[in-house]
């Protein structure tokens, strides 16, 4: 019966996505119809069809909406996985990367770098541009999300309420700084920042593509084999040690390679919220909070809502978009604060 | 067999566990006794090795506890806590089932399945098997735990003994279920066994014990069966209240009661 339900599951959050993809290859100012898409996508590995479509067409598609869409992919799957593998950690579902401050910590970080005219950072274009700045970013993350873990322990147990009001004072500090370097700013920094505090994905390239492909595929790759682990830690951390987990190995991973996709995101596409709350929680609703599903589903509905976010994103004001961060905050702030109200209740009964 | 000689650990500074040295062989039942804050949580946690003592030692089946890996550990000693936290909403079934995490790797087996089984029917939880855990009261999730570490010591092919640590393991449960989660951890200890349990009630005490550790102010006053350890003098000291042991004509086991 369950499983059945895991199977609908699966296989539906799939076949949306596919078809996500192809709409988010397709629509825009320059519209490919989803069989020109399949045409082209067909004729790069070497089939070919009677599918009219023009040169305009063909390099719109491999130049910006491949890499955009791929872009969206990775973002999206890797910030879900890292979200439901920190709310493992802190045995609580409203653990999310961005409402913790480890977004804002590693925007600040890279604000900073920008504005102090790190030049070297910032005028290093390519690859290693994203690298070097994916570097500065997951310093940023790494530092917050240590310290909210460190603020959020206590004797074994997480306090949540220390976890997110921690979040909220990060989270404050880190806009405060922000904001003190948007007074130090010049134009074309002030943009940029703005980017980086609402989140877009309207500077994917190949480039950036390739930029985050380590540090998002990573966590993607890695968590689903801590499945097992982080369902023991559900208990509490020392039942998890007498359950044979070793407990410090799953803390550092889980920071380590939430920090590093959360920083490599941020560093190209600015702070995207509540990816992380959203997904999972959708995810337990119907499939349970069993890990071993849960860290392997996450990545696909994650990378949906960012590939159909950015969609809306993009189609919502023709020719102008909308930053991708406002698109996900309308959708995850209702179902914090609906699970933020559950949580009180239950709290209430016991 | 569990044998802990000498420990010595500073709780705080006012509290150490000293000098504190008893043993528990395979096919018995021990049980720490002492007042609240004498020290025997923060025992148990270091015969369980969740705490590193300052001196002494703890052997479990002839190895000191600090040279076993906790994942090999993990499959014959299974520790039940006073408090347990979960707040994700997890099927009583697949909590039971966390305690054969130690003996598979990804995907439960056949064997895991059945023995899960017939903890749930040993407990008495097993109409339970399919509810949320969040939704159950404090005793039925004490059951679903005392189901969950059965699990995990359950049929281990080994020659050695399996060992079973809890803490409070009568916490929330009514009178019918504290005497049917001592007669399981009781039955358990005569398959050959070890198993040690802090308690407070002493008459569940006198009942179940094979062997009693009775600690004062992180000393222990004490270490032996029921009959030679548990004086109306010797509990009386420890609680700091008058008590009086009596025979009931109609029972097996004598009973301790307050003269106040």
């Amino acid at each position: 019966m369950q499983s059945t339900k895991i199977k609908i599951f699966t296989l539906t959050v799939s076949v949306l996505l596919i078809i996500s993809i192809i709409l988010g290859m397709g629509m825009g100012a320059v519209s490919i119809s989803p069989l020109q898409v399949m045409a082209i996508l067909g004729k790069k590995i070497g089939i070919s069809s009677g599918v009219a479509y023009t040169d305009v067409q063909e390099s719109v598609l491999a130049a910006i909406r491949m890499p955009r869409v791929m872009m969206a992919v990775l973002i999206g799957s890797s910030l879900a996985v890292s979200g439901a593998a920190m709310q493992g950690l802190f045995r609580n579902p409203l653990a999310d990367p961005s409402l913790i401050g480890i977004s804002s910590g590693a925007s600040f970080a890279a604000v900073a770098a920008i504005v102090l005219g790190i030049n070297t950072v910032t005028s290093i274009t390519g690859v290693t541009g994203t690298y070097a700045l994916s570097v500065i970013t997951f310093t940023g993350a790494l530092i917050t999300a240590v310290i909210v873990y460190r603020l959020a322990q206590s004797g074994g147990k997480t306090i949540i309420a220390t976890m997110l009001l921690a979040g909220i004072a990060i989270n404050a500090l880190a806009g405060a700084g922000t904001g003190i370097f948007t007074y130090a700013a010049n134009d074309a920094q002030l943009r940029s920042i703005t980017f980086w505090m609402l989140g877009s994905l309207g500077g994917a390239s190949w480039n950036t593509v390739l930029g985050i492909l380590p540090f998002t595929i990573l966590p993607v790759l890695v968590f689903p084999f801590m499945a097992k682990a982080l369902n023991a830690f559900s208990i509490g951390e020392s039942n998890a040690a007498h359950l044979g987990t070793n407990t410090e190995l799953v803390k550092r991973t889980v920071v380590l390679l939430t920090a590093l996709c959360v920083g490599a995101s941020v560093a190209v596409a600015g702070v995207i919220s509540f990816v992380g709350l959203v997904v999972p929680h959708i995810i337990r609703l119907t499939a349970g909070p069993d890990n071993r599903y849960l860290l392997l589903l996450a990545p696909v509905l994650g990378a949906l809502l960012l590939v159909s976010a950015d969609l809306v994103a993009r189609t919502l004001f023709i020719p102008a978009e909308v930053p991708i961060g406002i698109i996900t905050s309308m959708i995850g702030a209702p179902v914090f604060l609906y699970m933020v109200i559950k949580e009180l209740r239950s709290q209430r009964n016991f | 067999m569990l044998n802990v000689q000498n420990i010595h650990f500073r709780i705080s500074q006012a509290l150490s566990l000293s000098d504190i040295s008893f043993d528990v062989a395979a096919g018995e039942m021990a049980v720490i006794l002492g007042a609240n804050g004498a020290g025997k949580s923060t025992l148990l946690n270091i015969v369980t090795g969740s705490v590193k003592m300052n001196s002494g030692s703890v052997l479990i089946n002839k190895l000191p506890i600090q040279y076993w890996k906790s994942k090999d550990l993990a499959t014959f000693a299974a520790v039940m806590q006073q408090q347990n936290q979960l707040q994700l909403p997890f099927r009583v079934y697949d909590v039971v089932m966390m305690g054969r995490y130690p003996h598979f790797k990804r995907k439960e087996t056949a064997d895991d399945a059945a023995i899960v089984g017939e903890v749930l029917e040993k407990t008495g939880i097993r109409h339970l098997k399919d509810r949320n855990y969040l939704t159950l009261s404090g005793g039925e999730q004490q059951r679903v735990h005392l189901a969950r570490v059965l699990a995990q010591v359950s049929s281990t092919r080994s020659e050695e003994p399996c060992y079973l640590f809890m803490d409070e393991p009568s916490n929330n449960l009514d009178i019918r279920h504290q005497h049917s989660a001592l007669r399981i951890a009781k039955s358990f200890a005569r398959e050959g066994n070890c198993v040690l349990a802090v308690l407070h009630d002493l008459n569940l005490a006198l009942q179940y014990a094979d062997k009693i550790v009775l600690l004062k102010n992180g000393k222990m006053k004490g270490f032996g069966a029921p009959a030679d350890i548990m004086t109306e003098d010797s509990i009386s000291e420890v609680y700091d209240l008058p008590l009086s042991i009596f025979h009931p004509p109609m029972g097996k086991h004598p009973m301790v009661m307050p003269l106040v």
